[in-house]
């Protein structure tokens, strides 16, 4: 029950995403929409918080479901709090506010309001006691009376600056000095606010709530690439969610490119990782220079490069890539260690309205292999795929009679089975450099010998064209734990032993479908 | 017993079968629309059906009829899956035999099944048929 129940909070993430994009629809013009759609998803989660053991869930989810149209912003917040909460990073203790004063009717006083606002208040009456809880908790923020018996404030507020875990922690100062110095003194030293004693502890409590929420929103400015200066992943995501509303709303076509640099590893193993750094860099500049200004870069991540065509079909794409792949070729790097040139394969592909960007950047990558298998240096689409492969069934099973059975009634219905034992034959047959991306499904037995099914399936999942391949894990009756180990690594469906290769079939099209 | 789940929520999907297959005496199949039920009701012939009562695309006691009208099914029991209080509606059980309430406990799910299943429904008509 455990192990569904932590699945289940994983699940929750998908929910609280729809909620908070309902939640921003319901001022805009689709209202009515948003409001349906909040209430359908209150309605499923009415039933389910509290089935998986999460009473609140279901508590506030009734709330939304029955609330009038004027509450429902309200109750809505509600429930996301307690979804957030659920979902939450799990172990990750909540941070406490450190106080640094030795006047303890201070102290009290102010862990007081801070207390009102749900804050969790350590107190130090020394410098000595404020590094021993810097040394072995997680603070959010300091308050720092510049009066220490054991050192002058000031000596702290330096020494927190200069050392790198304690460097961007926001500090708020108390001091009963009545000097313009000590003042512009403190914020040249890094402080964040300052107060004079005696001083009202609810501006203080107001200034540190903040702090944290502006501390907050740093801390999720995260979509930036500081080495090629271009988005992120997560920064390209943001891009890709408003191109696609975008392009389904004026209904234009949108495409997606997906970038790999050709034998980059080469250029670090012989240069060094500068130089590949030097070498990313470059490749980031002439690709940002050979797009339009419409278009939209972002470092994958390692070697690899997706771009964003608006209002593009996927022909325009590979067009604007080929111009890229033209410009790299005339490209020289390396200068005194020694020059090289450098290509890069891609693969382009149509983004559908429905596409999660996972979706759309694995059906890139799947031209990107066939850029890369086919010799490098070109750009690969749909167009230039000719032939539709059979769809091929990979079996994972290590009962011969079994997988014979699967083998020959999934044979007559035109599928192509390949059927492995062990774990080592199913990593070779889905390719030990690249993926055969041929594969449309797999069928995994959690008990094999050697390596497992879950190690395996969790490898399966690591090889990014195949994170879309459906899986289904053949597991025996009663482990539920099997089942939800499974699924948390990625897994579609299961089936229980006995099976009949009837049963199978139907939920292998079921899922086939689906895609 | 070999058991049909229709439900379009997927964790709710995912728990009821775990908790109905547990103990290894049912086999559950499951559908998320009613094209589905009604393909995997046809092709799996189950002999319960488990269904929510409120389906995206159709009204659960709609569906259960449309699953009565398969040859070989006529007479399939049924039991109710809902979130709203007050059970299906006005109509009570709709020829289904019980109803359990979301959020359920799932490890006693497959003992309120069974025992829903035991009984007739509220018109006595699988009582009768029983004789």
């Amino acid at each position: 029950m455990e192990e569904l129940k932590s699945w289940y909070r994983e699940q929750l993430a998908a929910r609280i995403d729809a909620l908070e994009a309902a939640s921003a629809a319901l001022e805009g013009e689709a209202a009515g929409e948003a409001r349906a759609t909040v209430r359908r998803i209150a309605h499923s989660l009415r039933g389910s918080g509290g089935t998986y053991g999460f009473p609140l869930i279901t508590e506030h989810a009734t709330h939304v479901e029955e609330s009038g149209d004027a509450d429902l912003r309200l109750r809505l917040e509600r429930l996301l709090d307690t979804l957030r909460e659920t979902a939450g990073h799990g172990a990750s203790a909540p941070k406490s506010v450190l106080l640094i004063d030795d006047d303890p009717e201070i102290a009290e006083i102010l862990r007081w309001h801070l207390a009102q606002q749900g804050r969790e208040v350590r107190v130090a009456p020394c410098a000595e006691q404020a590094e021993a809880i810097l040394a072995s908790e997680p603070v959010s923020l300091i308050v720092l009376d510049l009066v220490l018996p054991d050192t002058d404030g000031r000596n702290l507020l330096m020494r927190l600056r200069e050392r790198p875990s304690t460097a961007n922690i926001p500090v708020i100062v108390l001091t009963v000095r009545d000097s313009a110095l000590a003042r512009s003194e403190c914020f040249a030293l890094g402080a964040d606010e300052f107060f004079e004693k005696p001083f009202d502890p609810e501006a203080v409590a107001t200034a540190v709530a903040a702090k944290l929420q502006r501390a907050a929103e740093m801390s999720q400015d995260t979509r930036h690439d500081p080495l090629t200066d271009l988005p992120n992943r997560a920064g390209f995501l943001e891009a890709f969610q408003r191109a696609r509303a975008l392009a389904a709303r004026q209904r234009d076509p949108l495409s997606i490119g997906f970038i790999d640099l050709d034998h980059f590893k080469r250029v670090n193993d012989a240069f060094g990782h500068a130089m590949g750094d030097e070498v990313l860099r470059r490749a980031a500049d002439i690709l940002a220079r050979s797009l339009r200004q419409s278009d939209i870069l972002a470092r994958w991540g390692g070697e690899e490069f997706v771009a964003l065509f608006p209002s593009t079909d996927p022909e325009g794409g590979v067009q604007a890539l080929e111009n890229a792949a033209t410009r790299f070729r005339v490209e020289r790097f390396g200068a005194d260690e020694g020059e090289f040139g450098l290509t890069f394969s891609a693969g382009v592909a149509p983004v559908h309205v429905e596409d999660s960007l996972d979706e759309a950047v694995a059906r890139a990558d799947y031209y990107l292999y066939l850029a890369k298998s086919t010799g490098r240096d070109r750009v690969v689409s749909e167009s230039a795929e000719l032939v539709r492969p059979r769809r091929k069934i990979l079996i994972a099973e290590d009962d011969d009679l079994l997988a014979e059975l699967v083998r020959r009634r999934f044979t007559r219905e035109g599928f192509e089975v390949v059927h492995v034992v062990d774990g080592e034959s199913v990593l070779e047959a889905i390719g030990s450099n690249g993926v055969d991306p041929t594969i449309s499904l797999v069928i995994l037995d959690v008990l094999l010998p050697e390596m497992d099914g879950f190690e395996l399936l969790a490898r399966i999942r690591e090889r990014r064209a195949l994170t879309q391949v459906p899986v289904i894990m053949v597991t025996v009756m009663g482990n539920e734990e099997d089942v939800v180990r499974g699924l948390s690594l990625g897994a579609d469906d299961y089936v229980v032993k006995p099976f009949s290769p009837t049963e199978l079939l139907a939920r292998v099209h079921r899922l086939l479908e689906r895609g | 017993m070999r058991l049909l789940l229709v439900d379009d929520d997927p964790e709710i999907r995912v728990l009821a079968r775990v908790a109905l297959e547990r103990d290894g005496r049912h086999k559950v199949d499951v559908a998320a629309s009613a094209d589905e039920a009604l393909e995997r009701a046809r092709n799996g012939l189950p002999q319960a059906v488990v269904l929510d009562v409120l389906l995206p695309d159709v009204e659960g006691p709609q569906l259960l009829e449309r699953i009565r009208a398969l040859p070989g099914l006529e007479d399939v029991p049924a039991v109710w899956l809902t979130a709203r209080d007050g059970g299906p509606g006005p109509v009570g059980l709709q020829g289904a035999r019980g109803v359990i309430m979301k959020p359920f406990d799932p490890l006693t799910l497959s003992a309120r099944v069974e025992r829903l299943l035991s009984r007739g429904t509220s018109d006595g008509r699988a009582l009768r048929d029983g004789r």
